[in-house]
């Protein structure tokens, strides 16, 4: 009799201290103990992906030491991506998949504190916005939505290509300019693809006195045959969405024949303004995006002022660089008195985005100079920003299968080898989209 | 020729020691014959009769009556087994006089009621004897909870069950950490691939089923399919006598579930009948809050976190009515029906991956069309072949509708418009699949010692998408694709040193082969064509388990496993994913070490211990890939390894009470020290993310006689489960602010009656008692407190 009680009396104990336990225990998750934002002067920080995650890590130096995001950094928020803009004190993270952009200030634990949230994709009717830093006091949010017009028979005849965007003034983060435009299809446009090229993307819009300029990616977009990543872009002329400024008014598109494909770069801008107002923009013109580079067209540089392309302006970079194989270019980085970095795919150098075939020039758009500098080659497609620092510009490297590494170049140098390898990244699979 | 003649003299040589276990005893010839029925001397017929050594084997007629004829008897003793649902199993030791030709056993088998407490060393049966790593789930106890399926195998050591929301949300499984695609479901030894998601382990009601067997790692060549980390067989109800069940619940989030259950049999034309409907309809509209749940200021656009609310849109039907109309326990078929099943679901869908961004009009439903013909026939033709076949056709429609315009926000209401419809993707998608699916299972036993088993299935899958609103699609998606799949298994089963040594050695071979429509244009002119692929792989394996003595069973198993590109890798999407030829079946080489420790089986208090070291070295998994600016391709990409234990134990006083605890560990390690691209990985050799890696569950059921009335049975239980936290991404990188799994721990219980004459029971069961935030995926929150209420009614007609 006794053996038969000690054994349920063990049980019930048992479930007594579990119960205890669980009840006690709460979440296994505790916030960190609260830490005070820093000024962002001196403070660079460092956007790294992995496996879908995205993480900021920050870091003092750009030429010494390493910086790691194994065990350091803040996980950022990111439904399907986190998209980085840095301005003033503070950086402004884009949740591509929530639509949200948050304001973020480094803090002293190393991490960063969220100070302000937005949804800015409710604004543009999407979870999946676009938004880069149009000057150093807007972030101009977009989107753009392409629908097919059909028949009474329900054939595809057009495409509507309608833009919505949103202008935040920051660092306040008020949301203004909400703006609708359906985006016209030049004649240009219209010839060649199965119904006519669509714009389908707009990008690295730029305000520039009284006008801003939105970059613009059209495509086939009713091809049949090829998945839409890989339609067929426009192959004739170069196109560019104008507004007045700030009344988001008058929106029309100039157009030129200096050069073919898209003006929206990709994740680079491709569009910057000078120290005098003047816009400058790269084409993006690459075989390996279904281009066809028969009729010669290359990768250019063109001007933009008071609303439309300056034609008086030309800047072949393929030629001035002179070399045998075709170049191809998402955008490029500013750094200041006419001087720029471009990251340039060598097409005889491989695939462009699972090879090390790509490389960085200094471009000088005043002076029509371009120089391939003698940096290690690496894959540089998705490569989002570098920065302007006491001068000096920093990029950061990291070759496929190599050691990563930030790159120091010297603007007032025309040397291929004007460069200071820096500070030590994780390099591996752990891929460094920018400095900010 | 010298292959021939190596292999003339290989199958002698083992022929040799076949027979010679036979020599070790002179026959001595019995006839062993009796009846079987009830206390109170009603007959039982159609109980099985087993003799053990030499494997024998007779169903009783309608009198009860059976009789098995020379049966060649090698020892002084017999081991006798008399089997039926619904009874008490009855097992028997009688000594042999030599002299004896002819021997009377009868048995009185004691009725089973459906809230007793099982006796727990018959819950984990058979085919962890034979030394596979199996659970055996008996849902009798279950029978008169509230409860689904999935949450019983989530109880179950080495079984992680992870789904995204109330009933019917969507769920993944996992066996020993290996989920997802390479876990496969059967319902009867079925493929359930194309059953459809209406009729599936997570809408099939409990009371439909009669025992889960769970295979981990290594599974039986029955089940002859491509599960690389594991199988779950649901072995659905099956009675004998004429009768009908019953069950209906009812309880929070608006949530009904009705099931039926009937069979008639004509006991003299063996003319059968069997139906089983179920119907689920819930609201789950259950309480979500946190920092996930937020609501956006109309005019500043602000975002306004932590709110607490309860969710809109995400209710959820479900219906499905399987017949089958036939004859069983016949002298041309043990079984022969036709079958129809006919299942539909609707679903609402609250939100994405996440329960950040949140939805107000998309739904989900699928409609499943299937009939089916199956046949069962024990020694056809010939003593010891057994035949099981099934044939059945498929009509699947899929549709997704997801065309609103309008941004709703978690309190419900529209907070703003899109520029183009569709809250997930602007979809009016719809799948149609129809799949020709043969088995044929044969087995032979070659003498009371040695089986020889054969399992084939066929699977042709012919599907066509049409959605009205995509023109981006390439036309080459909109024609049939063709998807088929071979597999083939082979088993060889002995028993040796006096059955104290069993030994399954199998070999299965599988292989695929797709027709892909692609399309090119070429000056202007499109031409589609169809691009053949195809793969194949031989897995081969053993299990086997040896009685040190009677209370002390080691198992042991081993498979090379294969998992066969699914259509959806091969084919592609048509969007964003481009079909390829390229891909290769992943590969596992998966080990099971396990032992089971039975104490004081006869008496009052019993205790069965288990434990079970798994290892399953992954190869060539077959992962999405970016490998070009927005568009994706499955390729065979990462090496996983995991090591891990899982175990039990459990305790039964009498039939009164029984307390079982499990727990489960995993430690799953990343091996690939490269990535796709060559590029070192940073991430080698570091757990594999957004795994759950320790879990227990607690069990304690008791059953009270005597309340209220004589005969009257009053149960309680209490369950309680845990999960340790994981994170969603790497464990190494990063610091702050990173996606974290949190703990579960999951109190539930219940009470229920039931009534004298064990006809009816009511229940009442209440989750997660303490209403903890409880998350198996990243920020999407599951039900919290909840309460049924259950009644079960039993009508049944007894052969007389």
């Amino acid at each position: 009799m006794k053996t038969k009680l000690r054994i349920p009396l063990l049980i019930l104990s048992y479930i007594f201290v579990l119960a205890l336990t669980s009840s006690c225990k709460k979440k296994s998750d505790p916030d960190p103990a609260p830490v005070t934002g820093i000024s962002r002067t001196g403070i660079f920080s460092f956007l790294g992906t992995i496996d879908g995650a995205y993480y900021l890590a920050q870091s003092k130096q750009l030429l010494t030491g390493n910086v790691s995001f194994i065990d350091n950094g803040t996980q950022l928020e990111a439904d399907q991506a986190a998209r980085i803009v840095a301005a003033g004190d503070y950086l402004y993270s884009l949740d591509y998949g929530t639509g949200l952009i948050s304001q973020l200030q480094p803090n002293q634990s190393g991490g960063y504190t969220i100070l302000k949230e937005i949804n800015a994709g409710l604004a543009v009717g999407t979870n999946k916005p676009r938004f880069k830093l149009a000057d150093d006091h807007t972030l101009l949010v977009y989107n753009v939505v392409v629908v097919p017009v059909k028949d009474e028979n329900n054939a595809v005849i057009d495409q509507t290509c309608t833009l919505r965007l949103a202008s935040i003034s920051i660092p306040g983060m008020n949301i203004s300019n909400l703006t609708q435009f359906n985006i016209p299809q030049s004649e240009n446009a219209k010839l060649g693809a199965t119904i006519g090229y669509h714009p389908m993307r707009v990008d690295a819009p730029v305000i520039s006195g009284n006008k801003v300029y939105f970059g613009l990616m059209h495509m086939d977009m009713f091809d049949p045959t090829t998945i839409p990543p890989l339609r067929v872009p426009k192959q004739t002329g170069l196109e560019t969405l104008v507004f007045d400024y700030p009344s988001f008014t008058n929106g029309s598109i100039t157009l030129t024949d200096k050069g073919s494909g898209h003006t929206g770069g990709y994740r680079a801008p491709s569009m910057h303004v000078d120290e005098i107002g003047d816009v400058y923009q790269s084409n993006w013109f690459m075989s390996a995006n279904s281009f066809d580079l028969s009729a010669g067209d290359k990768t250019v540089i063109t001007r933009l002022k008071n609303g439309t392309y300056d034609n008086s302006y030309d800047f072949n970079v393929s030629e001035a660089l002179g070399l045998s194989s075709n170049i191809g270019t998402g955008g490029w980085f500013y750094a200041g008195n006419g001087i720029g970095y471009m990251p340039i795919h060598i097409e005889d150098a491989g695939d462009y985005y699972t090879a090390n075939s790509w490389s960085v020039l200094r471009i000088d758009v005043y002076n029509k100079t371009a120089v391939k500098l003698n940096i290690p080659m690496s894959q540089l497609f998705s490569y989002e920003n570098g920065i302007v620092y006491n001068g000096k510009f920093y990029i950061a490297i990291s070759p496929i299968g190599g050691e990563a590494y930030v790159y120091e170049f010297d603007p007032t140098s025309s040397s291929p080898d004007a460069f200071t390898r820096g500070l030590k990244l994780d390099g591996a699979n752990l891929a460094l989209e920018g400095i900010y | 020729m010298q292959f021939k003649m190596r292999l003339f003299q290989f199958i002698s040589a083992f022929l040799l020691i076949i027979n010679q276990q036979q020599i070790f005893a002179q026959d001595h010839k019995l006839t062993i014959y009796g009846t079987v029925q009830t206390n109170t001397g009603i007959p039982i017929p159609m109980t099985l009769v087993h003799i053990i050594n030499p494997t024998s084997d007779q169903y009783t007629d309608n009198e009860g009556n059976y009789i098995l004829s020379n049966i060649k008897i090698r020892a002084d003793s017999i081991t006798i087994i008399a089997y039926t649902l619904g009874y008490s199993t009855l097992e028997k030791n009688i000594t042999i006089n030599i002299h004896q030709d002819s021997i009377r056993i009868d048995f009185i088998l004691k009725e089973l009621n459906d809230t007793e407490v099982e006796i727990v060393s018959n819950q984990i049966i058979k085919k962890d004897e034979e030394g596979y790593a199996a659970i055996s789930i008996e849902t009798k106890k279950f029978q008169s909870q509230s409860i689904e399926l999935n949450r019983i195998l989530d109880q179950a050591a080495g079984v992680k069950v992870r789904q995204e929301g109330g009933l019917g949300s969507r769920s993944t499984y996992a066996l020993n950490g290996l989920g997802g695609k390479s876990v496969r479901f059967f319902l009867d030894g079925i493929p359930m691939d194309y059953f459809g998601s209406s009729y599936s382990i997570n809408t099939i009601p409990i009371s439909l089923i009669d025992r889960i067997d769970i295979y981990k790692g290594v599974v039986p060549v029955e089940l002859g399919s491509d599960a690389l980390g594991g199988a779950i067989n649901l072995i659905s109800k099956k009675q004998t006598q004429n009768g009908l069940d019953l069950s209906y619940s009812y309880g929070s989030f608006n949530t009904h579930r009705a099931s039926l259950f009937g069979n008639f049999r004509d006991s003299s034309s063996g003319f059968s009948v069997k139906l089983a409907m179920f119907y689920n309809n819930t609201k789950n509209n259950y309480t979500v809050w946190g920092n996930d749940i937020y609501t956006t200021d109309p005019n500043t656009f602000t975002v306004n976190r932590g709110q607490k609310v309860k969710r809109f849109h995400d209710a959820f039907s479900s219906q499905a009515i399987k017949a089958d109309v036939g004859f069983s326990h016949t002298k041309f078929a043990d079984q022969l029906y036709l079958g129809l099943l006919v299942s539909g679901m609707n679903k609402d869908i609250q939100h994405g991956t996440t329960m950040k961004v949140v939805y107000g009009k998309a739904t989900y439903s699928q409609q499943v069309y299937m009939p089916y013909l199956t046949y069962k026939k024990t020694n056809l033709l010939v003593h010891g072949l057994d035949i099981t076949l099934f044939s059945g056709y498929t009509f699947l429609t899929r549709s997704r509708v997801d065309t609103s315009i309008y941004i709703y926000n978690w309190d419900g209401n529209i907070e703003g418009v899109r520029t183009l419809g569709g809250e997930q993707s602007f979809t009016l998608n719809t799948l149609t699949e129809k799949v020709f699916l043969n088995r044929v299972n044969l087995s032979f036993r070659i003498n009371n010692n040695h089986k020889l088993g054969l399992n084939i299935i066929n699977t042709n899958v012919n599907r066509v998408n049409l959605d009205p609103l995509i023109t981006h699609k390439t036309e080459g998606y909109w024609a049939p694709q063709l998807f088929s799949k071979q597999t083939l298994g082979l088993v060889y089963e002995s028993k040796w040193f006096n059955n104290r040594l069993t030994t399954s050695l199998f070999s299965k071979y599988f292989s695929y082969s797709a027709g892909i429509k692609t399309s090119a244009t070429t000056m202007g002119v499109t031409n589609y064509s169809t691009v053949h692929t195809d793969a194949s792989g031989i897995g081969y394996g053993i299990a086997t388990a040896y009685n040190i003595t009677p209370y002390l069973l080691l198992s042991a198993s081993l498979e090379k496993a294969y998992r066969l590109p699914e259509p959806d890798e091969v084919l592609g999407d048509g969007i964003m994913i481009v079909s390829t030829t390229d891909l290769k079946p992943e590969k596992s080489t998966n080990i099971n070490l396990g032992y089971k420790l039975s104490l004081f089986q006869k008496k009052t208090n019993n205790i069965v211990i288990t434990g079970n070291f798994f290892y399953r070295d992954v190869t060539d998994l077959i992962q999405q890939w970016q490998y070009d600016a927005g568009s994706f391709v499955y390729t065979n990409f990462n090496n996983v390894l995991m090591k891990g234990f899982d175990g039990g134990l459990k305790f039964a006083h009498k039939k009164t009470l029984s307390f079982t605890q499990t727990l489960s560990y995993l430690q799953p390690i990343i091996k690939s020290n490269t990535d796709q691209l060559g590029n070192e990985n940073i991430v080698y050799n570091e757990r594999l993310p957004n795994t759950p890696f320790l879990q227990m569950n607690t069990n304690v059921q008791a059953t009270i006689r005597n309340i209220f009335q004589q005969n009257a049975k009053t149960f309680i239980y209490w369950n309680f489960n845990y999960v340790g936290s994981f994170f969603r991404f790497s464990e190494s990188i990063g610091k702050y602010n990173k996606d974290i799994i949190p703990v579960q721990l999951i109190h539930s219980c219940g009470v229920g009656y039931t009534f004298p004459k064990d006809k009816l029971t009511l229940s009442m069961d209440l989750n997660n008692i303490l209403n903890e935030q409880v998350f198996d995926n990243f920020a999407v929150q599951k039900p919290g407190r909840a309460v049924y209420v259950k009644c079960v009614y039993r009508l049944e007609k007894k052969n007389k």
